[in-house]
């Protein structure tokens, strides 16, 4: 899968799928945001948006806008961010994922890394887009 | 803490049981701190809701949930996410409310509000991750979805973390060293 051009995509872009992912009375991005789901090799995100309350590129059934990321310093974690392969059943030319993330979480060490993967990530996100002004103080 | 007869549930669900006894056991239990009555007294080995009669009769001082619910912000938010998550494909499995809710009366009755903020997500696989935080200091309790898996504790503050196994003594432990005293917290 090739790799991102972070001159070309200076931020990636990752749809919010729980309301509880954004809490607008801190500004504080949850790290729940940043969590692989069971059967998940990377996270998700888009190179690129342009959402609104009618469309979300992600597909999603639920989206509550979407998070940025400075795809620079994603990077500067030692994480990969790639595209979807061209010649993939399933690809998409605006979707991405970050991988290097552990999938297993049932050993401490494991569980230590990818927290502190979703710690960062978070701490260097912030609410690009607030779908249905849910987000609001 | 009054209690009323409609907020035990168990009226009609099981023929011959006499109420009164059950109000007069809670009502001697009320005479303490109002935390502290709505904690099972075998607790944390008790269920967390009555189903049967052996839960009674097996010295379980049942839960008044819905009370309980009411005047708790803290399980009301817990009870709000998982009504939000309910339509969604991974919705809170009752292992994960379960547990969470019994951490967070366990937290709630040593710790009161000497706690700071509290933040609750779902893990979008029906688990839950519950989270304090201040500043700079995190602490994030991460409970699965089933009983098999391994629930954890993870502590940060500022680049430093560290993770723990879960118990409820090491949650009340890894808060105090946290955001009482950050200098002592082990890493």
């Amino acid at each position: 899968m090739p790799d991102i051009d972070a001159e070309q995509f200076p931020n990636i872009y990752r749809a919010i799928r729980s309301r509880r992912w954004y809490d607008p009375a801190t500004q504080r991005v949850s790290s729940a945001a940043f969590v692989l789901r069971d059967q998940e090799i990377g996270l998700s995100a888009l190179k690129g948006v342009n959402c609104s309350p009618q469309a979300c590129l992600a597909g999603l059934n639920t989206c509550f806008g979407e998070l940025a990321l400075p795809t620079e310093r994603v990077l500067n974690l030692g994480l990969q961010i790639v595209e979807d392969e061209p010649d993939a059943p399933e690809f998409r030319e605006n979707h991405a994922q970050i991988m290097g993330i552990p999938i297993d979480r049932t050993t401490p060490a494991h569980v230590k890394l990818a927290e502190d993967f979703a710690s960062s990530l978070a701490e260097m996100s912030s609410l690009h887009y607030d779908r249905h002004e849910k987000f609001r103080e | 803490m009054p209690v009323a007869l409609q907020d035990l549930s168990l009226g009609n669900n099981f023929p011959g049981l006499q109420p009164e006894s059950v109000i007069r056991r809670l009502a001697s239990e009320s005479s303490l701190d109002w935390r502290m009555t709505c904690v099972p007294r075998n607790y944390p080995n008790a269920p967390i809701e009555v189903h049967t009669i052996s839960d009674l009769q097996n010295d379980a001082i049942p839960y008044i949930k819905s009370r309980l619910i009411r005047q708790s912000p803290v399980l009301s938010d817990l009870e709000l996410l998982v009504q939000e998550e309910r339509e969604t494909d991974a919705p809170i499995t009752p292992h994960a409310n379960q547990q969470a809710a019994e951490m967070l009366l366990y937290v709630n009755a040593i710790l009161g509000n000497a706690v700071p903020e509290l933040s609750i997500a779902p893990d979008g696989n029906g688990g839950l991750r519950i989270e304090w935080f201040r500043d700079n200091r995190t602490l994030r309790v991460l409970i699965p979805s089933r009983a098999e898996q391994v629930p954890f504790i993870y502590q940060r503050i500022n680049r430093d973390s560290a993770v723990h196994n879960f118990s409820l003594a090491t949650v009340v432990q890894a808060l105090r060293a946290v955001f009482d005293n950050p200098h002592n917290a082990r890493y």
